[in-house]
């Protein structure tokens, strides 16, 4: 007994779309990407305080409605000038550069202001 | 909801298909019910207003977290999951990925078969479903799952529709009764 199956081929077109391209294209920039997914929520979020819509940030950033669109979708690898830009309008900051002396300062501060170890009143076991 | 047509994907043998719905003929993006599917858990504005809409139903299974890690977390999740099909796919092992829909059904494949794929972390909650025909499978869509019945929420209801969808088609074309015995 043999069996002739027909195949989904038979009655599908080709996806002129390079899926697994993009796959691995996501994969290998997941770091930036995700960091711009990051200010993408936070320029989300601040539209929602201001009560503001894309057009009206468009209109303020003065770029086109698809240009905001593009900020949004988690896939625009941001110019330091356009994230000022966007900064100065919504009136947020999206990215912060650490600085690497404040830090220390504040490593150092800590050490020396460490708080006291908490006493334990007698009698009870802590163990 | 009427499946306009079968898009085979790129790279997969043709063992792995997506069904093209009403509507989504016109959208460059979304052009088949998986091009769609990865766009919005791509697309941190989407996925952002799905969880303000359903949050409470994660914070129910999952617990709390706050928006922009739900956000971060299935975004993160869901390339690992199309990361997962494309290693499927092109190894030929998309059969491990793919699970009947019915989990009473685990040990039974069979033609037209409803099923669903998932992350193989243990709090998983996208899903990728498609319908089975031998060794080939169509994407008949996905949903971010996080209630215990497809019919507790719309937009999981509409997938098992969907599913519903891809199989009338598949037998509207012919391929119900195709496997032809030869008495020899």
């Amino acid at each position: 007994m043999t069996d002739n199956k027909k195949s989904i081929k038979s009655i599908s077109i080709q996806s002129p779309e390079n899926w697994m391209e993009k796959v691995v294209w996501r994969n290998s920039n997941k770091d930036w990407l995700y960091k711009s997914s990051d200010i993408a929520f936070s320029i989300l979020e601040a539209l929602d305080e201001l009560g503001w819509n894309k057009a009206r940030l468009a209109k303020e950033m003065g770029v086109s409605p698809q240009q905001v669109s593009k900020y949004v979708r988690g896939e625009e690898n941001f110019k330091l000038e356009t994230i000022c830009k966007l900064e100065k309008v919504l009136g947020v900051a999206l990215i912060q550069v650490v600085n690497a002396e404040e830090v220390e300062v504040k490593t150092a501060e800590s050490l020396v202001h460490e708080p006291p170890a908490p006493k334990y009143k007698k009698g009870k076991d802590h163990s | 909801m009427d499946v306009v047509c079968i898009f085979e994907l790129r790279g997969t043998n043709g063992k792995l298909f997506a069904a093209q719905f009403e509507g989504e003929e016109e959208n460059s993006i979304s052009q088949n019910a998986f091009s769609k599917l990865r766009s919005e858990w791509s697309d941190p504005d989407w996925l952002r207003s799905f969880f303000i809409k359903f949050k409470k139903d994660y914070y129910r299974f999952y617990g709390s977290k706050s928006l922009r890690n739900l956000v971060q977390e299935s975004m993160e999740q869901a390339d690992l999951l199309f990361g997962e099909l494309m290693t499927g796919a092109i190894s030929g092992s998309l059969d491990l990925l793919f699970k009947p829909l019915d989990n009473s059904e685990f040990d039974h494949h069979y033609d037209f078969q409803k099923l669903k794929a998932k992350g193989k972390e243990r709090k998983s909650y996208l899903r990728i479903y498609a319908v089975r025909f031998g060794d080939e499978f169509v994407i008949s869509g996905g949903a971010i799952k996080l209630t215990e019945y497809m019919d507790d929420r719309a937009h999981t209801k509409l997938e098992r529709h969907k599913l519903e969808a891809v199989v009338s088609f598949l037998k509207r074309n012919d391929m119900e009764g195709k496997i032809v015995y030869l008495d020899i």
